[in-house]
């Protein structure tokens, strides 16, 4: 577009006529396109024939004048008069034109009865009339200049080669008449398709511009590039809707779930302030309301975590580490609660597990998962802890790797299909779980954790209890950083 | 190539009976009428086109009837 969108609003209307439009400038490019090549083409042909059949007329005549001075300077006006009685004599095309005339312009040899006036020139192509006896053909003619004033005009009659000429030239024509149909309808098809395209893109996209965040792209299913187009902008829309759900639900349970103990804080303080007794029970409601607020500020601080690990900043903290002491670590502590539960505790680990990622977190990962198996479970139940290496799994490139599969077993309450859908959610808690302690972050922060291993965390019923289960692929020992495997002793 | 100004079309003189019945009189002169057969027969049926106005296809018998000669002869 040559014009600037200084009017922007014209520009949409003219847009349907001018040349504005992108589908019909692309429809123009290809018919000129179409056309050119084509003309290229058939001139090429008219070239390859018509063009060939005058050079070789013109040849022709070329070598029969060599030959006729040859004679004429052997034998003069006498010999070349003889030659060309014989050259006519023998002439099966019947195409042959030849005269000889003296200084005087008078006849001496030939078929042609007089010396064409309008030749005046001598070694010069011309294309006249000639007569013959019923018809008027065209003939190719060239004079040429002998001693003693004599003049010889050799030419051949080209009306046979004229008609081929014609038909040719009439098949080219209708040709490029043809060819230009084709491109004009070409053009319209290329035109619809490309606008066919355009709109229903543009239709989706205003269609959300306007809220409807629901709308798709159509895929029609042939894999080619519009459906690869369609489907990576219903990918990314898919994508924006699933975060600013995120965003939505997170921060209504923000706002939910952080009011909840300040309220309380609140209440207690406004309590103690009006009916406090003495200063025992003024202190202790003090301690309460602190208590409260302290949990505000976990809740704050652990979804601030989750955001910090999710943003992948972390992750240039990894290093090479054996999994199974700091395994250990963890369970030794969970062990003492477990036992406060009436619970009992069971490990299969294997003696070592080199693992590429971040200790700490990994280790608080697993905190969580064997803290709701511990919170989840009624007495007596038994919780499993186990570690194993699969080695057989695809990774998603198609090489084999292996892969770590940890997963915390309990015979508590359990959870729902549907909960466990949702149970990686921020702030999401069960029915049944509302009257245990805990805001709803830690198996946030579990998925956050696994994921930036670029790992899985799946929940499976254990009929009755829940299976927690973590699988992240483990690194093969040449694709960790050599400077991550020397930073660890 | 020039434009003709005014085409006035030139008469093509071998295209007339005359013509016909000297290219006759051109074969009969050689091996003085003892002609082969094939060539006689070409010379007559040319002659008799020319003499029914068919000037152009009987030109083309006779000039067979030459160039078969001219091969022959040495
Ligand atoms: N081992 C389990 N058994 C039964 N339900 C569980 C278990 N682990 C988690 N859940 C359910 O998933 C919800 C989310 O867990 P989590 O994010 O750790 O939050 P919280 O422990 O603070 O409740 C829990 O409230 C509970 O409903
Ligand atoms: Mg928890």
């Amino acid at each position: 577009m040559s014009k600037p969108a200084a009017f922007a609003p014209a520009s949409r209307q003219s847009g349907l006529l001018g040349l504005r439009s992108v589908s019909l400038r692309f429809a123009l490019v290809y018919g000129t396109l179409f056309v050119c090549s084509a003309v290229l083409f058939l001139s090429f042909i008219w070239w390859g024939t018509v063009g060939l059949l005058e050079h070789r007329v013109e040849q022709a005549i070329t070598t029969d004048s060599r030959a006729l001075f040859n004679i004429w300077s052997e034998g003069g006006p006498t010999g070349l008069t003889m030659i060309i009685d014989d050259r006519l004599e023998q002439d099966i095309d019947d195409n042959a034109l030849y005269l000889l005339v003296n200084k005087d312009n008078k006849w001496v040899a030939g078929n042609l009865a007089e010396w064409p006036r309008q030749i005046t020139i001598n070694d010069h192509w011309f294309t006249m009339p000639v007569k013959r006896s019923y018809t008027e053909d065209m003939a190719k003619v060239r004079a040429y200049a002998l001693p003693n004033g004599y003049r010889l005009l050799i030419g051949r009659d080209i009306s046979g080669r004229t008609l081929l000429r014609k038909i040719v030239t009439d098949t080219l024509l209708w040709a490029c008449v043809m060819v230009t149909l084709l491109a004009i309808g070409g053009g319209w098809l290329v035109r619809r398709l490309f606008r066919h395209v355009i709109h229903s893109i543009s239709r989706t996209t205003q269609a959300i511009t306007h809220g409807d965040m629901s709308r798709r792209m159509p895929v029609q299913g042939s894999d080619d590039e519009l459906d690869e187009i369609a489907i990576t902008i219903n990918e990314m829309l898919e994508r924006i809707s699933r975060l600013m759900d995120g965003v939505r639900q997170v921060s209504n349970a923000i706002a939910h779930d952080l009011r909840t103990p300040i309220t309380r804080a609140r209440t207690q303080l406004e309590d103690a302030a009006l009916h406090a007794k003495n200063e025992d029970e003024l202190r202790a409601a003090i301690e309460q309301a602190v208590g409260n607020l302290d949990n505000v500020t976990s809740i704050c601080e652990a979804l601030l975590r989750i955001a910090q690990i999710e943003s992948g900043a972390r992750r240039s903290a990894f290093v090479l580490f054996d999994l199974i002491p700091a395994l250990q670590d963890v369970c030794e502590l969970y062990e003492a609660v477990a036992e406060e539960h009436g619970l009992r505790f069971v490990q299969h680990l294997p003696d070592h597990l080199p693992f590429f990622g971040d200790r700490a977190m990994f280790q608080q990962a697993v905190a969580n998962l064997l803290d709701n198996a511990i919170k989840f479970s009624p007495p007596h139940g038994t919780i499993t802890l186990s570690a194993k290496v699969l080695s057989t799994a695809r990774r998603t490139d198609g090489s084999r790797g292996k892969r770590l599969r940890l997963s915390v077993t309990d015979e508590g309450i359990g959870m729902s299909e549907a909960d466990m859908a949702r149970a990686s959610e921020r702030f999401f808690r069960a029915e049944q779980a509302r009257n245990t302690p805990g805001s709803g972050l830690g198996l946030s922060l579990v998925q956050a954790i696994v994921q930036l291993h670029d790992g899985k965390l799946q929940l499976a019923s254990n009929t009755p209890g829940l299976i927690t289960r973590i699988e992240i692929p483990l690194p093969d020992a040449e694709t960790v950083p050599a400077q991550s495997r020397a930073a660890h002793p | 190539m020039p434009a003709l100004p005014s085409p006035k079309p030139v008469v093509i003189t071998s295209d007339s009976v005359a013509f016909c019945l000297r290219l006759s009189r051109v074969i009969e002169s050689y091996h003085n009428g003892a002609l082969p057969r094939a060539v006689s027969q070409l010379r007559e049926e040319g002659t008799d086109l020319c003499r029914h106005g068919l000037v152009r296809p009987g030109l083309i018998r006779l000039r067979r009837a030459i160039v078969s000669l001219k091969r022959t002869t040495p």
